[in-house]
Order: C-alpha cells, then sequence, then structure tokens
C-alpha cells in the first residue's frame, strides 16, 4: 500500500481497525503468494476435519437414528447442543487460523501486527457462537425451560440498558451498594481539600501508631475507594488494624472548567500536596508514600522533582510504593494498541469541544481490553439468559469511572505514551524542573501483577532501572485490580515473588532467581516498611490547626457523579 | 457431593459456554478459556447467590479443581484445616 494512501487510511481509521488488518493481507498478498494460497487452504482443510469430527452427532439426525425415544423438544434440543458444539469448534478454528494468519503475515512491521492481532481478537470474540441465541444451547435451554421468559426478561434489560446509556451493558448491579455506607466506609474525615483533590485521614484502629504515617496516592481514572472496598478486602483497613496513620486522596471528577489542569498540577497541587499535609498532621514527619497506577507515575516524577529542587532533608518521603505503575512506556500491552499519533489526534479531538475525555470512552477502551469479561459475558448472562448482572464491590468500582482534564490527558497520553519521555533523563520539565528518574534516594518498593493488561509487570519492572536508588521488586499473581487488592487469608491460592533488585537487565532474570510465596504481598510490604515507621506513639488527632477537619469521609469529591446512574 | 457438582457444572456452562460440557471434578479453574480476575469475580458471585457460602475471591485461584471447590462448599472449615497443616 503506498504511503499516501495509508495515511488517508488513517485518517479516517485513527485506531487502525480496518487499516492493520488490511495490512495484514496485503503483506501476504504483496511478499508471499503462494503462501497465502497454502493459508487458505489449510484453513478449508480444518473445517474439513472439525466436521469429520462431529460428523457423528449429526448422523443420527440426518439418517432419523439419533434421539430414539425422546421428545420432539428433546431431539430438538440435543440438536441445538449438538449445533453449537459445530459452531464453537469451527469459531475455535478460525480464531487459532487468524492468529496464525497474522502473527506470520510477512512484510508488517511488529506494531502493525500487535494491532491486528488485538482487533481481530475483538472482532472475532464479538462474533462467538455462545453470544448467539440459537448457537448458544444453554440460552435455549433457558428459553424452554421459563416457556420463553427468559428472552423476554433479557429483551427489556437491553432496552432498560440502553434508556440508560450503557450501551456495553451493565456489569454489575449497584443497588446493592451505597458509597460511605458499605463501600468506602472505613471511619475517616476529609482534612484538606483543594481545586483538585480531598485528602482524607483515617481514624486510628489500634492503640499506638507507627510515627511515619502512609500516604495513598490514587488513580483518577476510577474513584479512589478501590482500596477501601468491603470490609474483609479494604487495603486501607488492614493498614489502620496493622498500627499505621493511613491518608489517600480523593481526585475531583474534572468538567470543562478543569479543561487546562495539567499533569504538572496533579503532582504539585496533588501528590505532594497530599504528603505535605500528611506529614505536618503527624507532627512533622516524612511519610511513606505509595502511588497506583498513574498515582504512581504522578508519584514517581514528585519524587524526581523534589529530589531535583528540595535539598535532601526536607524532600517529604522517606520511602516510596509503586502499585502497578509505569514510569518507562516502551511495553504498554495492549493499551499500546491506541497510542499512535492518530490516534492521538482523533482523541484530542473527541476532547476538545467539552475540555475533558468522557467516562464512557474511557470505560469503554477498557472494556475492550477485557471484553471477553467485561462485555460479553454480561451480555450473555442479561441479555441471553434474562438474569441480572452480579453484585460486586469490585464490579461496581470498575463501573464508577471518571473523565480526565484535556491539558493533562494530552499530555500523558504524547509525552508519556507516545514519546516516552518520562524514562529519558530531563525528557520532560514538570514544575520548573527537569525530571529525572535517576535522582531519586529513597527506597522504593514496586509492585507488578502477572496478569496485568492495563500496566504489564515487564513493563512495570523497567522502573528498576530507570532509579538509583534501593529498589524492592515484588510480582504477584493476579491482575491490575486483584494483584494489587490482594487482602491475606488462610485459604488463598495467590502467589507472589519478591526480591531486591540487583541489577538485573530484565524481568525474566530476575524472576529466575526468586522463590514463589504463597499468599498475599501486603506482609511482605509490611515487613519492608517497618524499620523505617518507628517509634509507636499515640495516634496523631484528626487534621491539625493548620488543616482541621472539613467533614466526615468519603467527602464530596468521590460523590461527584458517583454512582454509575449518576451519568 | 453429586447434587453440589452438577450445580457448579451448570453455573459454570452457563458463565462460560465455551468450555462445552467437558467439566469434571479434576478440572481446575485456570482451564475454563480466558479465565481472568474478573472471570473469578463472576464466578465468585454465581457461588455465593446459589449456594449462600461466602466464597473468598482468592480462593479461586487458577490451580483450584472443582473438587476442592465442592468440599469447601460443602465444608468451608475443611479446606481452611488442611491448608493449615
Amino acid at each position: 500500500m503506498k504511503d499516501t494512501e495509508r495515511e488517508l487510511r488513517k485518517e479516517r481509521d485513527p485506531f487502525e481497525i480496518g487499516t492493520s488488518l488490511m495490512d495484514v493481507y496485503v503483506g501476504w498478498v504483496q511478499n508471499d503468494p503462494a503462501g497465502l494460497n497454502r493459508k487458505l487452504a489449510e484453513l478449508a482443510g480444518r473445517f474439513h476435519s472439525a466436521w469429520l469430527e462431529e460428523w457423528d452427532r449429526f448422523s443420527g439426525f440426518i439418517y432419523g437414528t439419533g434421539g430414539d425415544g425422546e421428545s420432539g423438544q428433546g431431539k430438538f434440543r440435543e440438536f441445538v447442543g449438538n449445533y453449537g458444539q459445530l459452531a464453537r469448534k469451527f469459531h475455535g478454528v478460525f480464531v487459532n487460523w487468524t492468529r496464525e494468519f497474522t502473527a506470520g503475515a510477512p512484510g508488517v512491521d511488529d506494531r502493525t501486527r500487535l494491532r491486528a492481532l488485538f482487533w481481530a481478537d475483538r472482532i472475532l470474540q464479538s462474533v462467538a457462537p455462545a453470544n448467539f441465541f440459537w448457537t448458544n444451547p444453554g440460552a435455549v435451554q433457558k428459553f424452554f425451560e421459563t416457556e420463553g421468559d427468559s428472552l423476554l426478561r433479557g429483551l427489556e434489560n437491553r432496552l432498560a440498558d440502553l434508556r440508560k446509556g450503557e450501551f456495553w451493558g451493565r456489569m454489575v448491579d449497584s443497588t446493592a451498594f451505597r458509597i460511605g455506607e458499605n463501600l468506602a466506609a472505613t471511619p475517616g474525615s476529609v482534612v484538606f481539600r483543594n481545586e483538585l483533590m480531598e485528602l482524607i485521614q483515617y481514624e486510628p484502629a489500634t492503640d499506638e501508631t507507627y510515627s511515619v504515617p502512609i500516604v495513598f496516592i490514587q488513580p483518577w481514572v476510577n474513584k479512589y475507594y478501590v482500596f477501601d472496598l468491603c470490609n474483609e478486602s479494604s487495603f486501607v483497613r488492614y493498614m489502620t488494624r496493622n498500627g499505621y496513620t493511613v491518608f489517600i486522596t480523593s481526585w475531583k471528577n474534572p468538567d470543562s472548567d478543569m479543561a487546562g489542569i495539567r499533569f504538572d498540577d496533579y503532582m504539585l497541587s496533588g501528590a505532594l500536596k497530599a504528603v505535605e499535609v500528611a506529614g505536618e498532621i503527624c507532627g512533622g514527619r516524612k511519610v511513606h508514600a505509595a502511588g497506583y497506577c498513574i498515582g504512581g507515575t504522578v508519584l514517581a516524577s514528585m519524587m524526581a522533582w523534589a529530589n531535583r529542587t528540595l535539598h535532601e532533608s526536607r524532600v517529604p518521603v522517606v520511602d516510596w510504593t509503586l502499585f502497578s505503575a509505569l514510569t518507562d512506556f516502551s511495553e504498554p500491552g495492549e493499551l499500546g494498541v491506541f497510542m499512535s499519533e492518530p490516534a492521538i489526534q482523533a482523541i484530542e479531538g473527541l476532547m476538545q469541544k467539552k475540555g475533558y475525555l468522557d467516562k464512557f470512552f474511557i470505560s469503554s477502551i477498557f472494556r475492550l481490553l477485557g471484553s471477553e469479561s467485561l462485555i460479553w459475558r454480561n451480555s450473555v448472562q442479561n441479555y441471553l439468559y434474562g438474569g441480572r448482572p452480579p453484585r460486586s464491590d469490585m464490579l461496581f468500582w470498575n463501573n464508577d469511572g471518571t473523565r480526565l482534564p484535556e491539558a493533562m490527558c494530552s499530555f500523558y497520553l504524547r509525552k508519556l505514551y507516545l514519546e516516552n519521555k518520562l524514562a529519558e533523563k530531563d525528557g520532560i520539565s514538570l514544575g520548573g524542573a527537569p525530571i529525572d528518574l535517576g535522582k531519586i534516594r529513597q527506597p522504593l518498593y514496586a509492585v507488578g501483577a502477572q496478569q496485568d493488561h492495563i500496566c504489564p509487570w515487564r513493563g512495570t519492572f523497567l522502573t528498576c532501572r530507570l532509579t538509583r536508588c534501593p529498589v524492592r521488586y515484588v510480582l504477584t499473581s493476579e491482575g491490575h485490580i486483584t494483584g494489587i487488592v490482594n487482602p491475606p487469608s488462610e485459604r488463598s491460592r495467590r502467589k507472589y515473588w519478591a526480591g531486591d533488585y540487583a541489577g538485573e537487565n530484565d524481568a525474566e532474570t530476575w524472576l529466575s532467581g526468586r522463590e514463589e510465596n504463597r499468599g498475599s504481598w501486603w506482609t511482605d510490604w509490611l515487613e519492608w516498611m517497618q524499620e523505617r515507621s518507628l517509634p509507636k506513639t499515640a495516634p496523631p488527632a484528626m487534621g491539625s490547626s493548620l488543616y482541621p477537619v472539613l467533614g466526615k469521609s468519603p467527602g464530596k469529591y468521590v460523590l461527584q457523579n458517583g454512582t454509575p446512574e449518576g451519568g | 457431593m453429586g447434587d453440589t457438582f452438577k450445580i457448579i457444572a451448570k453455573g459454570m456452562k452457563d458463565l462460560f459456554p465455551d468450555m462445552g460440557s467437558g467439566i469434571s471434578p479434576d478440572t481446575r479453574l485456570g482451564e475454563i478459556p480466558d479465565y481472568d480476575s474478573m472471570a473469578a469475580v463472576n464466578l465468585q458471585t454465581y457461588l455465593e447467590e446459589t449456594f449462600k457460602v461466602a466464597i473468598p475471591l482468592d480462593l479461586l485461584g487458577e490451580e483450584l479443581t472443582i473438587r476442592e471447590l465442592m468440599e469447601y462448599i460443602e465444608q468451608p472449615e475443611k479446606l481452611k484445616t488442611a491448608e493449615a497443616r
């Protein structure tokens, strides 16, 4: 394909859905036409083999010898079951063949190949037999069992979802949860508020607390209370019970007035202000600072900024922790599919009118990344089976999205994802100072999650190489959320690997020298922080004369468009 | 145990239709196509609503077999004791 033609296509197709798939096909045609013919013949052969394997199931029906003694409805259900099995088999054959066809396409660059694999997978997932009534035997069975009521309820569910603007379908039964009652319910107070965030201080749960508090810098792509879900899985509750004074940022959900808010503002008026306020309330102490996802990225930037602009004794952080956070964006995983000049231009176009990136767009991307779990399973349950979505605190939180301010979002996508400038020494300037992660001196604890498709663990490991401070790296099983919100329990089947970073060049080498541990890494983190947390003293008061209590937690900002119904 | 298995197997077929009919007590959760942490949340909700037993999310790892899951549901204390040893 000519370059000009390709550019024109990208303008019309900024996410390169059709373009990348077409490039794969053209790659075969131009570079190996004989190979293309072999591939097509191979596909026909695999379909034929699949049909022969399933033939026995159908021969009885065709020759009238199947389903003896069964009623007409029983025979029909058996036929549908076999038909569904055949459809699954054909679909599986085509999915595997398409992956091989795309992965092996000659003359196609790696980025295009990754995009083509991503979009081909998403398209083929959308046409999986289970997503359609006649090729989902469970749906047909429910139809007969309920005399058609299941499908009728499913239709009602779909219409109700469309009326509420839930294009992808509801993920969660939100009637079971109330923010501040059974979610985000650990007792605490808002002790600081500015135009960007509220800072919450939690009440102590022990007679004495460590004198060094913990400040959680939360991501602003969702609400802060992922660390304060229902009692058993609340991270903040776990930390207060283990003797810590805990603070957490709750970000304002941006509106048009915040279009000009920059990444710098999140660093200075957000992360830096949070650690300063927490330190002041705790008697002028330095703090343990811990950032999750983009909250970790801004914390890393703040640590570099503070080490550049402040004397070491005045850096307000004693050690820092990153939970599933990227600072080097060269391995962005599947999110990289959306990071190209045409895609970012298209996203900037979406933001221009309102001054923010809408939560529907953000949630659509996350749901596409995990489409099997976050789109199609719900669709089958809600619409084909006529069921209702599950009651889950984690899914409720997942569905409670926020917007992103235009200036910050554009900077984040361009400078960090597209140009990877945070990984370069002095590659960007924030708060008036060049940012060099190599200047950070305070110890780092970094956590990556094995199944994380938002911040892949190999990408999170790259931070070890960018800093020159002592680093303890931890790899946990599970994904972006469940790997981090990972309460210890006797029955846990989870695993983690932990160890000091000793200059290993890549993540695999680091992992090969680590022992597998059963359970949660939270206990390892407690141990790592403890020696820098002492002494234990009487808990600090809630707020201070400089930062008085402004109200009870969870505060106001979390409730802005707080419930999914809130729009 | 027979009824528990039948109920779990039916629920799993509904939740994960691509499993087809190949579910046995020795099936590991990791054998479910595209099993991930969100799939575990879906399975947890189904089991809790069906059996009225609290199922810890961290129990539902890829290595857990249906047999172990049945043991937990029928006697939650049994698994706890076994693992403590």
